[in-house]
């Protein structure tokens, strides 16, 4: 019926088109248990707004309580209710809870699922011109495991005591047992589930990712011709598959310590006025488990950002990515050091000082790698001729944090340096920035620069400035003002600051940082009303809306099926012949021949 | 109702959106503007505002820098922290130049060089060799001095400490600190967690404390036994039991169960008590456990030689940590439930306590509590120390507070040896066993071996 409707709307063109050349779909085949790469794109990308919309309120939820520790907030005792928040004061539970979950979301669901996710899925068979992914079954599965994964880490929120409140991290014993928090509980247990399922659809997903991009290469598009969102994509998901399995091994583990009296992770403990069994294990294997994803996990969530970002910035300067080759070495040089660094977040917790000594080294050679990286979208902002699209203001806002959040990565390398710091809110503050900030900004580009493909609509342009300036200049009120509240010595985790003399000079900064994740967030309203509206209502989009390069805009606006409706195109050069001498227009697409006495871009 | 009309509001406030938006998609339809052109104006606008942003940044950065930039933590309060507190300065001033380069030349050209119009190109420049090896060589080269200096420094922090370090030891459990002091020898005894019990908070190894804690467990398994006696009627479980360790309880259990059995004769209802299936199932599951931590910590009892038990005997336990300046000490730090991360703010000091494992960290306070009160301007200062892991519901209280004396102040020097001789005389370990020091000439071990067997004894007769 909606089909119809739209197609009457629609001035020739209908917005459902493939309906004409696939009858026998339906609702069911179409929108829910679809193996469509582009259907499956933005099944990713709905849930994870989805997640993001609870961990943000979430966000602001712990905040009001760091600025105005013991005011009562109704809007807490209204989402919370009289448990978690008697009269709308935050319980010290809670609090905990609330940070865990936010940040497992916000790593995990929003940032793995929702960006690797969207874009890997949306751009992969697009921009390498294949059909669709290697297999659209295992495609959908593996998003039905991130749903079902959503869906039970959602859930964990409502059981009676609590969800996870370990912290994200949910280092063990404190996650093990819940005599010592009561998260630790049936919301753990979920916690767990769902992270074992969410490692299944990574899996699928990577796998998929990696044998797409290796296969289903269109005739002419070699590795040196891909753009750099698939060199990104490509390396992540290889990330992922290496790293995963270790993670889902940690959660495993601390399942069997947890449910059938193992002792990986306990030694010599009492909890509930018992001494426990548990003999030999170590807490630290745990540490060890979990940052081996850990580590390379925050280039699963950076990576695609970056190479959305490259994409998006030659497209938009008019100009090709500076240093194609360096962009790819140093993206494989980051994928490669990723995985040797992991003990750079255990620099005090017992283990041996030479160990961290080898973690210093390697972790500050990763700033090789990405100041090349920065250097080049400099040099190629240089002389560009920037078109400020909404995604373009986002890329060039996620190169800032990159630099600032990224200089703050050398502070906290150093593991001399680190001890005094580690776990402070200069820890938060570096984070959010180099790795929520610049992934969060990338997926907003990202989602501005391919809605039109996404949706074959455009999204408001206005609007779209609205929420990047309200967006920048607050993310940054957020964290920036964070890295002096912990040099002042304020550790993490806190439920309250105010009980503490020492930090009564930096105090007020509570109060700011607070101030502005409010403004940021009803920011997002803005985002969310424009992403919603134009979805239904923008206006229709042409076939390639930014003048790009790339072969997912030589696919007609309407999807369908295998994507090309004739025979796949050929691609001739690299993809960012952009503003090249002897072309009259300012791009030329990847599938325009080499002139006879043409050299190939780079 | 209120949230109702919050509610109400916030939809009405989405519709009268959605109508501007309808608004302005017909006024741009009406003009010919479409979504993919951005125009002049636009472009403009953004251009400008990158610049603005980035002055406003800067601003942000310099306020945060004038009014937040000492942060009130003082000066480092540790010999170590000074030059870390260089090192940190130092390595601040380079990224702070790099910040500024890179922030700036990201703004400044995106301010400079926007779309102005058509007919113009951007500059053909797909990459530069030379260019690419500088910005390749020089962070190497700023990095390779960043990783001496910081390594340097890290070797000197992780070192071993130096013989006159002064041993003591930070016990960490939800959610309080306890402190133990080496004593006069200098020496931490051992330590076993299924030692712990109210008098031994910290599970000092020592060989009176071993017997009052091996009886109190066996008197523990005796309740349990009985109670499960109680309950099922059925002595086939005390064939179970392991007799030998329960040694002179094995008498009270057959006694206990004796009393049972006749009161069950005279008046059966206060004789047996039902226990709930979860109950039973966990008063068994316990029993046997404390049995196998019984058997275990036997073991460990032939292992204390008599210096060890000597050694553990002067230990000292508190709740405060008084240091002394210019002295070098060597924490070790331990765990009873879940990781707590020892955080010494003033002394740039930290170390996490995992449990089944001894950390240790080590420094050397270089500023008295009394001189930080000048230094900060405030008589109320105090050293602090924090936990910094999470570890429950009331992390944020486990705090600890240090004082630091100069013993070249005649009075802080009355004021800490006087402190010093008060805990001696009642935290002692001995003290809690109810030990008499060791006498100056008489071989110690024997003294506290027959009090050891003494009190054995002593308990025996009344469990």
């Amino acid at each position: 019926m909606a089909t119809a409707i739209n197609h009457v709307n629609d001035e020739g063109h209908g917005h459902d088109h493939d309906a004409h050349h696939h009858h026998k779909e339906h609702f069911i085949t179409k929108f829910i248990f679809s193996q469509d790469h582009k259907m499956i794109s933005k099944q990713f990308l709905l849930t994870a707004v989805v997640m993001g919309i609870v961990a943000m309120m979430m966000s602001i939820f712990f905040r009001l309580q760091l600025a105005w520790p013991g005011e009562k907030f109704g809007i807490l005792n209204t989402f919370l209710g009289d448990k978690w928040a008697p009269d709308g004061i935050l319980s010290r539970d809670m609090y905990l809870g609330l940070i865990t979950i936010h940040g497992t979301i916000m790593v995990f669901f929003l940032l793995t699922g929702g960006l690797s996710g969207t874009f890997s899925n949306l751009l992969i068979p697009l921009q390498v011109g294949a059909r669709d992914m290697a297999t659209g079954f295992l495609n959908m599965f593996s998003y039905w495991f991130f749903f079902l994964s959503s869906i039970i880490m959602l859930y964990s929120c409502f059981v009676e005591n609590g969800p996870a409140s370990a912290g994200w991290t949910i280092y063990p014993p404190l996650s093990a047992r819940p005599e010592f928090i009561p998260g630790s509980g049936d919301g753990m247990t979920f916690w767990l589930i769902s992270m074992a399922l969410f490692v299944a659809s990574a899996l699928l997903g990577g796998l998929n990712y990696i044998v797409t991009i290796l296969n289903l290469r269109t005739t002419g598009m070699k590795m040196t011709r891909m753009p750099l969102t698939i060199w990104a994509f490509f390396v992540t998901a290889i990330l992922g598959v290496l790293s995963f399995p270790v993670l889902f091994s940690a959660v495993l583990l601390l399942i069997m310590d947890r449910t059938f009296g193992t002792s990986f992770y306990m030694a010599d403990i009492w909890a509930g006025g018992e001494m426990l069994e548990a003999q030999g294990g170590s807490p630290i294997l745990y540490q060890h488990l979990f940052w081996f994803l850990g580590h390379p996990e925050v280039y699963i969530v950076l990576l695609p950002a970056l190479g959305i970002s490259s994409e998006i910035i030659s497209t938009n300067s008019r100009k090709p990515i500076f240093g194609y080759r360096a962009m790819i070495g140093s993206i494989l040089a980051i994928g490669f050091l990723s995985f040797i660094v992991w003990g750079h977040h255990m620099f005090i917790t017992g283990m041996n000082p030479f160990l961290g000594g080898v973690f210093v080294f390697t972790t500050l050679l990763i700033a090789i790698p990405s100041a090349v990286k920065v250097f080049n979208y400099l040099t190629t902002l240089w002389r560009g001729n920037i078109v400020y699209t909404p995604a373009m203001l986002f890329s060039i806002g996620l190169v800032s944090t990159f630099i600032t959040g990224g200089v703050t990565g050398i502070i906290l390398a150093d593991s001399a340096l680190d001890i005094p710091i580690h776990d402070t809110y200069f820890v938060v503050a570096h984070f959010h920035i180099v790795m929520g900030m610049s992934a969060v900004f990338g997926m907003f580009a990202g989602v501005y620069h391919w809605f039109p493909k996404m949706f074959g609509r455009m999204m408001n342009t206005r609007m779209g400035y609205v929420h990047f300036w309200i967006t920048a200049i607050c993310a940054y009120g957020i964290f920036f003002p964070m890295h002096f509240f912990g040099l002042a010595g304020a550790p993490r985790r806190y439920y309250e600051y105010t009980a503490f003399p020492m930090f009564d000079h930096v105090i007020d900064l509570n109060m700011i940082i607070t101030i502005f994740a409010i403004i940021a967030a009803c920011g997002q309203g803005v985002f969310l009303f424009n992403f919603f509206y134009s979805i239904f209502r923008g206006q229709k989009s042409p076939m390639n809306p930014w003048k790009s390069n790339t072969l997912e805009w030589t696919t007609p606006v309407e999807h369908i099926h295998g994507n090309w409706p004739g025979a796949i195109p050929e691609v001739h050069r690299w993809p960012y012949d952009y503003s090249k001498p002897g072309y009259e227009e300012d791009f030329v697409p990847q599938t325009v021949p080499l002139k006879p006495d043409e050299h190939d871009g780079h | 109702m209120e949230k109702l009309l919050i509610v109400l509001v916030l939809m009405v406030g989405v519709i009268a959106i959605a109508q501007m938006m309808r608004v302005y998609e017909i006024s741009a339809k009406m003009r010919g503007k479409k979504e993919e052109e951005i125009s002049y104006g636009d472009n403009v606008f953004n251009a400008n505002m990158m610049l603005i942003f980035m002055f406003a940044f800067y601003g942000l950065f310099f306020w945060l820098l004038a009014k937040y930039g000492n942060g009130g933590i003082g000066p480092s309060a540790s010999e170590h922290g000074e030059s870390l507190d260089w090192l940190l300065n130092f390595n601040f001033l380079i990224i702070i130049i790099v910040f500024f380069i890179c922030n700036t030349l990201l703004f400044w050209f995106a301010f400079k060089y926007y779309h102005k119009g058509p007919g113009t190109k951007a500059y053909w420049f797909t990459h530069d060799n030379k260019l690419e090896l500088v910005w390749t060589a020089v962070p190497a080269v700023v990095l390779a001095v960043i990783i001496i200096l910081g390594l340097r420094a890290w070797n000197e922090i992780t070192g071993e400490s130096g013989k006159k370090a002064i041993r003591l030891e930070l016990y960490s459990k939800q959610f309080d600190w306890t402190v133990r002091y080496s004593g006069e020898d200098n020496q931490l005894g051992r330590a076993d967690f299924r030692m712990i019990n109210g008098s031994n908070p910290l599970g000092v190894l020592t060989k009176q404390g071993m017997v009052v804690r091996q009886n109190e467990l066996r008197s523990e398994i005796v309740g349990l036994a009985v109670a499960y006696y109680k309950h099922t009627n059925d002595k086939g479980f005390l064939e179970r039991l392991n007799r030998k360790i329960l040694n002179g309880y094995s008498d009270t259990l057959d006694a206990k169960i004796k009393w049972v059995d006749e009161t069950a004769g005279k008046d059966v209802l206060s004789a047996w008590e039902i226990l709930s299936a979860k109950k039973e199932a966990e008063t068994f599951e316990k029993m046997e456990r404390l049995q196998r931590h019984l058997l275990k910590i036997m073991a460990v009892e032939k292992t204390i030689t008599d210096k060890e038990d000597q050694v553990a005997m002067d230990d000292i336990i508190e709740k405060e940590i008084h240091l002394i300046k210019g002295q070098e000490y060597e924490f070790q730090f331990r765990s009873q439930d879940v990781i707590h991360s020892a955080f010494f703010p003033h002394f740039r000091a930290q170390m996490n306590t995992v449990p089944g494992m001894i950390t240790r960290l080590k420094f050397i306070p270089t500023i008295s509590t009394a001189e930080m009160k000048v230094k900060m301007k405030n008589e109320k200062f105090g050293f602090v120390l924090l936990c910094n892991k999470i570890c429950g519901a009331a992390h944020q209280n486990m705090q600890l507070p240090i004082y630091v004396w100069d013993l070249k102040d005649p009075k802080e020097k009355a004021t800490y040896e006087a402190w010093m001789k008060k805990v001696q005389a009642e935290k002692a370990i001995r003290n809690a066993l109810g030990v008499a020091p060791p006498a100056e000439e008489a071989p110690a071990s024997v003294n506290a071996d027959t009090t050891a067997t003494n009190a054995g004894d002593t308990t025996k007769v009344n469990p």
